[in-house]
C-alpha cells in the first residue's frame, strides 16, 4: 500500500526561473504513472524530487501520509532505475543486485536467495559473475531493473529506462515491464519522452510542458480528449493535423470552414458540439485538429454516413507510405504537410488527387488565443 | 609477391630516431653504464677510475653501519611521504569534488604545493620550525628544536615532502574522481548507502587505476627527494635524515669517494626497480576494471 501525493511542488533554480511549477498529483497504490513531455519539460526533475535527489523548492511531497520533503533518499523507501543504468562498474552483476540489501545489513543467505530469485525472474542468472562492462545494453537494463526490484520499495521510479536500447529490444522490454508491473503489484512512476511507451504502459499519463502539467488522464482519454493544442499535437503518431479554420452559422447550423470560407471546405457540427461551438467560438478563427485516422476517402465516409456533413477536400498526394496494414498519404494544405491513414487497398499514388472527408464527430477545435480545446469534456459541460 | 617478401632494408626510419637516441645516450645510457663501471673501481678526486676492486665497494656498503642506517631512514621516509602525500591529496580531492561557493579557491590552494620549489618550501618550513621564533612551537606552546633533534628531524622533513607531493596527487585524484559516473552515487543514495559506504564501495574502487599510477610515481619520487633535505638538515643530526640520495651526494662531492657513491646509486636503482616490478605484478590482481 503506497500513496504518493504531490502538492504544488515547485523547482526553482534561480529566482523566478521555474523548472517545475505547481505540480500537483495524487498517485494511487499500484498505479503505473507516466510523466511524458518534450525534453526540458521538467519530468525528470519532478521524478528526482520525488526520489530526493533534488531539493523541493516549494510545495509538499507526501508518501504514505508522511511529509517527505526533507527525508534523505534512502529514507523514502523508493527505488530508482536510471537512464544510463548507473551500474556499479567495479562490482559483478551479483554485487550490483546485492548492494541495496548489503547496505541494509541483510543476512548473507537472504541476499543470496533474493539475488538468485530476481536473476531468475529477469533471466540473467548466467551473468551473475560478470562485470557491467561485459554486458550488452539489454542485459545492463535487466540488471538495473533487478537491482531496483530486489527490495520491496513503496514505489519504483524509472527515468527513461528504455531510451538507450534499440527499437526491437525496447518493444520487448516494454512488454516485460508491463508484465513486471502486474507481478510486483507496486506503484511505478515512469518518465519518458516516447509517447508509445506512455500510451502502452501507463494507467495514467501526466503530460508536461515547460514545467507545467498540461493534462492528467488515462491514455485513451488523453488521445480522444486532449485538453489543449500542445497535448493534441504531442500524443499520437503521426501527430494530429492542424488547420486554420473559422466557426460560423449557416442556415441555423453551426459550421466550420477550413481556410478561406469562400473555398467552401466546410464541416457541419451536430448536437452538443454544435452548442459548444456556438457558445465558445461563434464567428471566431480557430485551429481545427484531426487525427490521420479520422480522415476518410469517399467510400469509407459514405459507410460512416458522414459524407453529407462534411464537404470533400480535394488534395494532391505528395508522398505515400505503405506500411502493410495501413497506408499513409501526405498532402500539403495551408503551407503545412498533413497525413491521412487509410486502408492499404487505397491505390492513390504520389501526384494523384483524392477527395478526403473529415469525420465531424472526431474533429477538435482549439481557441487561437488560449490554445484550449473548445470541446474538452463536452459531456460534462 | 616476390617484391613484397624481399622488402629491402630501409635505413631512413632509423635516421629519424637518431636525435632522440642521441639525447638518451648522452644523458641516460652513458651515465647509467658509467655509474655501474665506476662502482667497480676506486677513484681519484676527479672521479676518474683508478683501481679495479670488483665488488669490494658493494661489500663495504653492505657491512657499513652508516649505509644500513641510510636504508632504514630512507624506508621510513618513503613510507611517511607516500602514505602522507597520498592521503592528503585524496582527502583534499574528495572534499573538493562537490560544488560549493569558493571551490576554486580551495582547489587552487590544495594544488599549490606542486607549484612551489622544494627549496623555497624548505626555507619556509625552516622558519616555521625554528625553535625560538617558529610558529609551530609558538602555537603548540612547545620548546622543541625540531630539525636538530634526531627523533623529530626525519618526520619534519618527511611531512614537508608529503605536503609538497600532495599537490600533484590532488590533481591526479581530482581527475580520477571526475571519471567516476555521478549517477552511481545517486543510485547508491536511493539504494540506501551512507557517505562512508559510498566512499569505500564506489569512490575507492573507482579510483583504483589512478591510485596505482599515483602510488608508483610517489614511491619513485620519494626515493629521489633531495632538495629539502639538503637545505633543512644536510643528512643530520647524527645521520637521522641521511637518506640514500643524500648519502650518495655526500660520498661523491664531500668525501670524493665516487666509487662508493656509484655503488649506492646502483643499489638504489635496484631497490626502486624491484618495488616497481612487484607493484606491476600486484596491479594485475588488485585494480578493478
Amino acid at each position: 500500500m503506497s500513496e504518493i501525493v504531490l502538492r504544488n511542488v515547485c523547482k526553482e533554480y534561480e529566482k523566478g526561473n521555474f523548472a517545475v511549477k505547481d505540480f500537483s498529483l495524487d498517485i494511487h497504490d499500484q498505479e503505473f504513472i507516466i510523466f511524458v513531455g518534450p525534453s526540458g519539460c521538467g519530468k525528470s526533475t519532478t521524478l528526482r524530487m520525488i526520489a530526493g535527489l533534488e531539493d523541493i523548492s516549494d510545495g509538499e511531497l507526501w508518501i504514505d501520509d508522511q511529509l517527505c520533503n526533507y527525508f534523505d533518499p534512502k529514507d523514502r523507501g523508493l527505488s530508482m532505475v536510471f537512464q544510463n543504468y548507473a551500474l556499479y562498474p567495479n562490482m559483478t552483476v551479483y554485487g550490483n543486485l546485492a548492494f541495496a540489501l548489503k547496505v541494509r545489513k541483510a543476512s548473507k543467505s537472504e541476499i543470496d536467495e533474493k539475488v538468485h530469485k530476481v536473476a531468475r525472474i529477469l533471466e540473467i542468472e548466467h551473468l551473475l559473475d560478470r562485470k557491467p562492462a561485459a554486458l550488452s545494453g539489454g542485459q545492463k537494463q535487466r540488471v538495473a531493473i533487478g537491482s531496483a526490484i530486489i527490495r520491496r520499495p513503496k514505489a519504483f521510479l524509472m527515468d527513461e529506462p528504455l531510451s538507450n536500447l534499440d527499437a526491437k529490444l525496447r518493444a520487448q522490454m516494454r512488454i516485460e515491464l508491463a508484465k513486471l508491473h502486474k507481478e510486483l503489484e507496486t506503484t511505478i512512476i515512469y518518465v519518458t519522452h516516447d509517447q508509445t511507451e506512455a500510451m502502452t504502459l501507463g494507467t495514467r499519463i501526466v503530460v508536461m510542458k515547460d514545467g507545467v502539467v498540461q493534462q492528467v488522464e488515462t491514455p485513451i482519454e488523453l488521445y480522444n480528449h486532449p485538453v489543449n493544442l500542445f497535448v493534441a499535437g504531442f500524443i499520437g503518431s503521426p501527430s494530429m493535423n492542424f488547420f486554420q479554420a473559422h466557426v460560423t452559422e449557416e442556415n441555423g447550423r453551426m459550421v466550420v470552414f477550413i481556410g478561406n470560407p469562400k473555398d467552401g471546405k466546410k464541416i457541419y457540427l451536430e448536437g452538443r458540439r454544435s452548442e459548444l461551438a456556438r457558445l465558445r467560438a461563434m464567428d471566431q478563427d480557430v485551429t481545427l485538429g484531426i487525427r490521420p485516422e479520422d480522415i476518410h476517402e469517399y467510400a469509407d465516409a459514405a459507410e460512416l454516413g458522414i459524407e453529407k456533413a462534411t464537404v470533400g477536400m480535394n488534395v494532391t498526394v505528395t508522398a505515400r507510405e505503405m506500411l502493410g496494414a495501413e497506408v499513409f498519404l501526405y498532402f500539403d494544405e495551408q503551407k503545412k504537410t498533413h497525413a491521412v491513414r487509410l486502408h492499404p487497398k487505397n491505390q492513390t499514388m504520389t501526384g494523384e488527387k483524392i477527395d478526403l472527408y473529415f469525420d465531424p464527430k472526431k474533429i477538435h477545435l482549439f481557441d487561437q488565443n488560449t490554445e484550449e480545446s473548445i470541446f474538452y469534456r463536452e459531456e460534462t459541460v | 609477391m616476390n617484391a613484397v617478401k624481399k622488402s629491402k632494408w630501409n635505413a631512413s626510419p632509423y635516421f629519424y630516431l637518431v636525435p632522440c637516441m642521441l639525447v638518451f645516450a648522452v644523458f641516460l645510457f652513458y651515465p647509467f653504464f658509467k655509474t655501474i663501471f665506476l662502482s667497480l673501481f676506486l677513484t681519484d678526486k676527479m672521479g676518474q677510475a683508478k683501481v679495479f676492486v670488483g665488488m669490494q665497494n658493494y661489500m663495504d656498503l653492505l657491512t657499513s653501519e652508516s649505509f644500513r642506517n641510510s636504508l632504514k631512514v630512507t624506508l621510513i621516509f618513503v613510507v611517511i611521504v607516500v602514505v602522507g602525500g597520498m592521503l592528503l591529496g585524496l582527502i583534499a580531492a574528495v572534499l573538493c569534488n562537490k560544488a560549493f561557493p569558493g571551490i576554486r579557491f580551495f582547489s587552487t590552494s590544495y594544488a599549490l604545493p606542486m607549484a612551489i620549489a622544494s627549496s623555497s618550501a624548505a626555507m619556509i618550513f625552516e622558519i616555521m620550525l625554528h625553535p625560538t621564533v617558529g610558529i609551530v612551537n609558538k602555537m603548540l606552546g612547545l620548546d622543541i628544536n625540531w630539525l636538530n633533534n634526531p627523533d623529530t628531524a626525519l618526520y619534519c622533513v618527511a611531512i614537508l615532502t608529503a605536503w609538497l607531493n600532495s599537490g600533484i596527487n590532488f590533481l591526479y585524484f581530482s581527475a580520477g574522481l571526475g571519471n567516476i559516473d555521478e549517477t552511481i552515487y545517486e543510485r547508491a543514495s536511493v539504494d540506501g548507502a551512507g557517505s562512508i559506504q559510498k566512499f569505500f564501495s564506489l569512490t575507492l574502487p573507482g579510483l583504483s587505476p589512478i591510485m596505482f599510477y599515483t602510488l608508483v610515481v610517489n614511491i619513485i619520487q620519494a626515493f629521489q627527494s633531495f632538495g629539502q633535505i639538503k637545505i633543512l638538515t644536510e643528512g643530520g643530526p647524527d645521520e637521522a635524515t641521511n637518506v640514500i640520495v643524500y648519502s650518495i651526494y655526500r660520498d661523491a662531492f664531500f668525501n670524493y669517494r665516487f666509487g662508493s657513491a656509484a655503488a649506492q646509486s646502483v643499489i638504489l636503482f635496484i631497490i626502486v626497480m624491484l618495488i616497481t616490478l612487484v607493484m606491476f605484478r600486484i596491479e594485475k590482481k588488485g585494480v578493478s576494471y
